[in-house]
């Protein structure tokens, strides 16, 4: 009896002991646990198989560039950034699914491929020239190849002391504000409006434009007196803000708003909209609030035919539902594309003389500061070595600037843009 | 190379398991004794070479030879058992010394220190390796015991404790131990680390022969099958109130030990369950143990944060503190756990994380004491905790022997198994969650100079009981 009693206790021991080991917990994988930070950890890899993260200590070899969307590992601090504290699991050499332990013989960690790009990351890094900001470059299918947000830090410097310094500094350098930041995404949401009234199979009536509207007690100006704006098309490619604020008060209520953004942004929108609310989310401003993740992926949902990828930076099985049906996409790509052609985003017109695809829409949010008005500067956009075919989608935030998304993000842009189809041309 | 050795470590310690439980292994079959040794310590020596090399980089030469001494000073121990002619079972000193030899490794190999009462009185203030203090007092205590063995000191006590001593003396013996150091204002003597700790021998050896001398008192009745329920009740309800007079009111109310309170109470239920032969007791006491652990959490802040906060919510509470206190008490479970999920067939010895980086100190707290378990399992797998399981199985398969009568010695042999492996398995049960974690070591593996002395006590006295070869009183 008593070799029994004990016997059974024996086996729930082992039992307990081969749960814990076997079983994935992903509590175990947060930054305070001071096992994995002593943890070696595997290379980080491109999708070109070049190296982004090795050794231990740990290595970074683009620097700053990287440190927000790869992240640092360090002893003193644990882990810090998207893919170091997101995929530590994997990482690190578990051996979970190893039945016999002497296959591993090192312990260097299991080398993660990402879908970045190196080269795209540093060159997007250099074009935002240490402007304040956040930019995402996906492939149509959630692929980022390239997540900056500036001002960032040096992960090879990370020590308790830099670590400290950077938590306290102003300019929040560890906050990733690519995947983290919320914007208001302003005349980029008209987009989402245009899908909207597309869905409701309304082109919107014409508007005469005078430069502001009154809704209720607020006055809401656009950039400039745009006169008679005839259609959707020319009032996106103006960014016309009175034709979208006039149009979503006639056609469209709070619900189907609701409903409508909820496909795009994570964050919830009020349930009682006043009109000034409603006006106000017409043109991306009040409720709406979005990160560059999510902007990118709007445009990546148009330039998919209404499929909705999941952004990510390891490949994977993920949900493309579909959000919008193929025609309004096509239609909002077509207006896109004239944004460039004669609109706001006129800067990247040559592109399009050169042969490839490029479509966009800018933004330029207004922020209420204690030292007055100032603006963020919006870009989203496809673009495509082939003339009729977009094969990336991106989105630019530059923020506190006194210019527009036309002017400031669309050199930043450019660079890369430069740099994106240069590639294209030698393969 | 680390995993390799790791291996060999583990064949060595299944293999001399094996041959422990196999044969009987004494003085007279010299090549038996000769194999088990060898195979026992060329992995012990092995280990020990590679932690000097690897891990420690060929610092200490002086703690790398003390190691090695632990080999021909088990030597020495069976010279000296052959020359007084000593002709019992060894199988049960040579298990305990195995067991103790991983401790030694784990201990050599965390390369932990600390201050020392007896190196402080001749002037050395610095730390000393607590490798070399455990190596010092399994030493000691090895030495004390096979002397014992070998001049019958247990057997003559043994049978003087049988005939000649009374229940009660015992009982106000324990109480005493327990209770005067309180009485007299020597609280410090339990609080501090290098202290001397009478609750260990209070439950181990006290406890055992004063339940032992009194089921043995009542044997003829439990023997009867048809004793009446009502007067079995009867007579286990007296014994109780006498543990709880002796044992529990003392440790629990002066000491505040609830732990070995705890032990001692799992330890009675069992012991309880094997004497009168019913399984309802040991379940009727399990239910009142977990009653009290339940009122205990509703009276005792102390049992509150043990039981809510550290094992039942430890994610809760693994970053931030119960209560008022300022320490998390999820941590160490917490810090434990993901030690051992690195790997189910532990990382090879020297390859775990189990200390800060320049720093005397562990990543798991009390990994040398009461969470010795999770740096074994850690390095070695949890193949080392099956081995550390089944040397404990094997010493009760060896205590229990076949017949089931119920002499002092009987009873003594079994109480003193039981009371070794509930321990030990409820240390194991508390490192990884499974019960709630009380501060009890494992025996023989965790650091501890008052548990080694009183573990191998016992292993001196489970060898004489054991031993009935020219035991001139032996019943027929």
């Amino acid at each position: 009896m008593i070799l029994g009693i004990f016997g059974v206790w024996s086996a729930l021991i082992l039992a307990a002991f081969f749960r814990y080991a076997l079983t994935y917990d992903p509590f175990f994988g947060t930054a305070k646990n001071v096992v994995y930070r002593y943890q070696v950890r595997g290379e980080i890899r491109d999708r070109n198989g070049e190296i982004l993260a090795y050794g231990s200590p740990r290595q970074y070899p683009i620097g700053p560039a990287g440190s927000p969307i790869i992240g640092a590992a360090n002893p003193e601090i644990g882990s810090e950034g998207y893919i170091e504290q997101k995929y530590a699991e994997q990482l690190i050499a578990s051996k979970k699914s190893k039945w016999w332990y002497l296959l591993n013989q090192s312990n260097d960690g299991y080398p993660l491929k990402t879908t970045l790009d190196k080269n795209l990351l540093l060159t997007a890094y250099n074009a935002m020239n240490g402007s304040k900001g956040s930019l995402v470059i996906m492939k149509l299918d959630g692929e980022i190849l390239a997540s900056v947000s500036t001002p960032t830090y040096d992960p090879n410097k990370m020590t308790k002391k830099y670590y400290a310094e950077l938590s306290k500094s102003p300019d929040r350098p560890l906050f990733n504000r690519a995947f983290d930041g919320k914007y208001a995404p302003g005349s980029v949401w008209k987009t989402v409006i245009a899908i909207t009234l597309l869905e409701k199979n309304s082109q919107g009536r014409p508007v005469v434009c005078n430069g502001s509207l009154r809704v209720g007690n607020k006055v809401i100006r656009c950039m400039k007196p745009h006169g008679l704006v005839r259609n959707m098309t020319e009032a996106y490619a103006k960014s016309c803000n009175v034709w979208f604020m006039q149009n979503a008060l006639w056609e469209l209520d709070a619900n189907t708003l609701r409903k409508s953004f909820s496909r795009f942004m994570s964050r919830e929108i009020k349930k009682d909209m006043s009109r000034e609310d409603i006006a106000l989310a017409a043109i991306g401003q009040g409720e709406v609030l979005v990160t560059a993740v999510d902007m990118a992926r709007l445009a990546a949902t148009i330039g998919n035919k209404g499929m909705q990828p999941t952004p990510h930076v390891v490949r994977a099985n993920t949900e493309t539902p579909k959000v919008t049906d193929e025609k309004t996409a096509k239609k909002l790509t077509y207006m896109m594309t004239m944004v460039v052609k004669t609109g706001t985003a006129q800067g990247l017109a040559d592109y399009l003389k050169r042969g490839y695809f490029i479509a966009a829409k800018t933004g330029t949010p207004e922020k209420d500061t204690p030292k007055g008005k100032i603006n963020n500067a919006v870009l989203i956009g496809l673009a495509g070595r082939t003339k009729n075919k977009p094969d990336i989608a991106f989105s630019v935030v530059i923020e506190d600037t006194q210019g527009h998304g036309g002017t400031v993000c669309v050199p930043v842009m450019k660079k890369i843009l430069d740099y994106y189809f240069s590639k294209g041309n030698k393969q | 190379m680390s995993k390799v050795l790791t291996i060999f470590y583990l064949i060595s310690l299944m293999t001399s398991l094996w041959m422990v439980h196999r044969h009987s292994i004494s003085v007279a079959n010299v090549p038996m004794l000769r194999k088990a040794l060898v195979v026992m310590f060329s992995g012990y020596v092995l280990v020990v070479t590679f932690i000097y090399v690897n891990t420690l980089q060929w610092e200490k030469p002086h703690l790398f030879f003390s190691m090695l001494s632990f080999c021909p000073f088990v030597w020495l121990l069976i010279s000296i058992l052959r020359r007084y002619e000593y002709k019992g079972d060894l199988s049960i000193l040579l298990l305990t010394i195995m067991l103790n030899s991983i401790g030694l490794i784990i201990l050599y190999r965390l390369d932990v220190s600390s201050g020392w009462f007896l190196t402080r009185a001749v002037g050395y203030q610095e730390n000393v390796p607590m490798a070399l203090k455990q190596l010092v007092y399994s030493m000691l205590a090895l030495l004390g015991v096979t002397a014992g063995i070998s001049k019958g000191v247990f057997k003559s006590a043994i049978e003087k404790i049988e005939k000649r001593t009374d229940i009660l003396a015992w009982g106000v013996i324990a109480f005493a131990l327990l209770a005067l150091p309180k009485l007299l204002g020597l609280s410090s003597l339990q609080a501090q680390e290098t202290s001397f700790q009478p609750s260990e021998f209070a439950f181990k050896i006290i406890f055992l022969i004063f339940i032992a001398k009194y089921y043995e008192s009542k044997s003829s009745e439990l023997i009867m099958r048809k004793y009446p329920l009502k007067e079995v009740l009867k007579l286990v309800i007296f014994v109780f109130t006498g543990v709880v007079i002796f044992f529990f009111f003392p440790l629990v109310v002066l000491q505040k030990e609830l732990g070995t309170a705890l032990l001692i109470g799992l330890s009675f239920i069992i012991l309880t369950a094997y004497v009168t032969n019913r399984f309802s007791f040991f379940l009727v006491g399990l239910a009142l143990i977990a009653l009290a652990i339940y009122g205990g959490t509703h009276l005792s802040g102390h049992v509150e944060k043990r039981v809510i906060a550290a094992w039942l919510n430890w994610k809760e509470y693994a970053f931030k503190p119960y209560g008022e206190g300022k320490l998390y008490p999820g941590y160490q479970i917490f810090t434990a756990l993901a030690a051992i999920r690195m790997s189910p067939w532990g990382v090879g010895i020297g390859n775990g994380i189990l200390k800060h980086a320049n720093m005397d100190r562990t990543i798991v707290p009390m990994a040398v004491n009461d969470f010795v378990a999770i740096p074994v399992a850690s390095e070695m797998g949890i193949l080392a905790i099956f081995i550390v399981v089944m040397g404990y199985i094997i010493l009760l398969d060896k205590a229990i022997q076949n017949n089931r009568s119920l002499h002092f010695r009987n009873i003594l042999a079994v109480g003193i198994a039981v009371a070794l492996l509930t321990q030990g398995l409820y240390n194991l049960s508390g490192v990884i969650a499974l019960l709630p974690e009380t501060g009890i070591p494992l025996p023989w593996i965790s650091y501890g100079g008052s548990a080694a002395f009183a573990n191998f006590i016992l292993v001196g006295l489970l060898t004489a009981v054991l031993d009935r070869k020219g035991d001139s009183n032996v019943e027929k």
